[in-house]
């Protein structure tokens, strides 16, 4: 089963869209801000990570960085999931090394289209 | 130059006995002064003093008498007359003499008159730092009287933090550079400062610096109020684009979670075949896109506001963007038993298809929305290097009053109960008339109460040259009226 890690500060978005992600057949598992997200990516190693960008603690750019620094988690594809939709906002991402990027609210189908695309499948 | 040999004898009306007087006296345009002899100072030659007397005029290697029997001095001033106000000539005197005589006289007579009349402050000075006179607006303006002027060097007078910049214009003066619009700052005799904006020139053969000044005091104020009324304004609009954006954020937020619970919750209902719980909660999704729509609605127009919208121009085939547009509106039209009709040609144009789709399903949703039993036509074609867009409809159709208002921010046509009817945020015509105003285009609209209305789009093929100003501001957008 493809392993998810879902990256997101409130609580409400978390539980459903981890919800919605089990129900597609995904084995989520949740960190709420950058520094449980190292954490979480280092010891599980993920298939993916669905990465929010403002967060608590650290947020996403920096957590993205550091995982894209460590030749471990490198290889993790990070999709950025935002609500900030002014431009720019998916150049900042894909500098800080996403692989992808979608706005929230979530659109699922093309959300998922975007997680197997990343996936190879 | 010419100069006047002045062998007079005056007669002074006055207390004092006369006295012989010998002075060799220039005239160069207009003003008198002194090369040889004397001449009686300011406080020997009271105003209105009367002089009579023999000029001789030295021209050349030609000596002529000029014979001069009135001659009032208005003043002089270390050994130069200042102005000369009144001269009579006996008939005795060379016809060509005296014409030379008066024409300078009268040239230093008019010199006198627009020193007294101006109101900008007329003066002359020297190299040495002293003004050798100055029009009587500079007592008006200043305060300080003429002799409290000549007392001291004008950067006395001068701000201290402008007395720089004056030293600099004066040697760029005495360099022969012409001074146009310097602006510094005098001190009047009450301690107060006036900004005044100067215009001179040194003139070599006289020695002298010849200078006008405006007092700018007033208009400098308004500039600086003027400049300050346009910061705090675009501060004003940059914060109000700036609450939008961070509304629109704070409010899509909790919306995600309305929207994704509720997607949820029709899968489970739809799994158990519940068909009333699928029917409501497709009133809450429905209700909550339509907010999604209205506020990334808000967060475009505050990004275009904001100057922050970003254009992404690629080459797009134009049939395939308005055949898959037209695809998408397709079962809103069939709703209400509408026909579609599309006529393309081929047409190729670089310019940014998400925005224009977005622009061509606002029109063609709307058309949906307001026909009924009718026909929506939306049509491609060349035009020169443009392509112009038709998007027709036989519906409701607008009064001249809402056309007027159709493109104004939350102005929906038809007021209340039809818009409540037809849903839509009141803000996309707004957005898509400025998204193509950004892509250099044109769009504008014809339309009569009940018969229908027609947009038409012009886009450039290719994209502007860089640089094109881009002034969301301005007026490529037109109302062009009902059809009659």
């Amino acid at each position: 089963m493809t392993r998810l890690l879902v990256v997101e500060d409130n609580e409400m978005n978390r539980d459903m869209l981890s919800r919605r992600l089990e129900r597609n057949g995904f084995d989520v598992s949740i960190a709420v801000n950058g520094v449980e997200a190292l954490e979480s990516a280092q010891a599980n190693l993920p298939d993916l990570i669905l990465m929010d960008l403002s967060l608590p603690e650290m947020d996403g750019w920096e957590a993205t960085r550091q995982l894209k620094e460590d030749p471990i988690t490198r290889p993790i594809p990070v999709i950025a999931l935002t609500a900030h939709a002014m431009a720019g906002e998916k150049e900042r991402a894909l500098a800080a090394g996403c692989n992808d990027y979608d706005t929230k609210p979530v659109d699922l189908p093309r959300l998922l289209a975007k997680v197997r695309r990343q996936l190879g499948e | 130059m010419v100069s006047f040999q002045h062998l007079a004898y005056p007669t002074r009306m006055g207390p004092e006995s006369p006295r012989p007087l010998t002075a060799t006296v220039t005239v160069v345009d207009g003003v008198i002064s002194l090369l040889d002899g004397e001449l009686p100072d300011s406080d020997l030659v009271a105003v209105g003093a009367r002089w009579n007397g023999w000029f001789e005029e030295h021209e050349s290697s030609r000596l002529s008498s000029l014979a001069v029997d009135e001659l009032t001095l208005v003043r002089s001033l270390g050994g130069k007359l200042l102005a000369v106000r009144k001269v009579s000539v006996t008939a005795s005197a060379e016809k060509y003499a005296i014409g030379n005589a008066w024409a300078l006289l009268d040239r230093a007579r008019d010199g006198d008159k627009l020193f007294d009349v101006s109101l900008d402050l007329v003066c002359i000075a020297g190299l040495d730092g002293f003004f050798s006179r100055v029009s009587p607006s500079f007592e008006e303006t200043l305060g300080w009287t003429d002799d409290e002027l000549y007392s001291r060097p004008f950067v006395d007078f001068v701000h201290p933090e402008d007395v720089d910049a004056t030293l600099d214009a004066l040697d760029g003066l005495a360099d022969g550079e012409s001074v146009i619009g310097f602006e510094n700052r005098y001190q009047t005799k009450d301690g107060g400062w006036r900004w005044l904006g100067w215009t001179a020139r040194y003139h070599a053969t006289t020695d002298k610096i010849y200078a006008l000044a405006r007092d700018i005091t007033a208009e400098r104020k308004l500039r600086i109020a003027l400049a300050e009324a346009r910061d705090e304004a675009q501060m004003a609009n940059q914060a109000k684009s700036q609450f939008l954006a961070s509304m629109s954020h704070e409010l899509r937020t909790p919306l995600n979670a309305i929207i994704g619970y509720s997607e949820m919750l029709t899968e489970d209902a739809e799994a158990a075949g519940d068909e009333t719980l699928v029917r409501d909660l497709s009133q809450i999704l429905h209700a909550g896109s339509q907010l999604l729509t209205l506020i990334n609605g808000v967060l475009d127009l505050s990004k275009v506001e904001a100057g922050r919208i970003e254009l992404f121009y690629e080459m797009c085939d134009l049939k395939t963007v308005l055949t898959e547009a037209a695809q998408t509106v397709g079962p809103q039209a069939a709703q209400q038993n509408n026909r579609l009709v599309m006529e393309f040609e081929d047409v190729v144009a670089e310019t940014d298809q998400m925005k224009l789709t977005q622009v061509v399903l606002n029109l063609l949703s709307n058309a949906a929305k307001f026909t009924k039993d009718g026909e929506i036509r939306i049509s491609l074609k060349r035009l020169g290097e443009m392509a112009e867009i038709r998007v027709e409809d036989t519906g409701a159709g607008m009064s001249e009053e809402e056309l007027q208002e159709v493109f104004i921010p939350f102005q929906q046509g038809r007021a209340s109960f039809v818009s409540r009817s037809h849903g839509g945020t009141g803000l996309g015509l707004s957005i898509a008339a400025k998204f193509i105003e950004l892509l250099d285009g044109t769009m504008d609209v014809t339309s009569e109460d009940g018969q229908g209305t027609q947009f038409r789009l012009t886009l450039p093929l290719m994209r502007p040259a860089r640089g094109r100003a881009r002034a969301v501001a301005g007026g490529t957008l037109v109302v062009v009226g009902s059809k009659h």
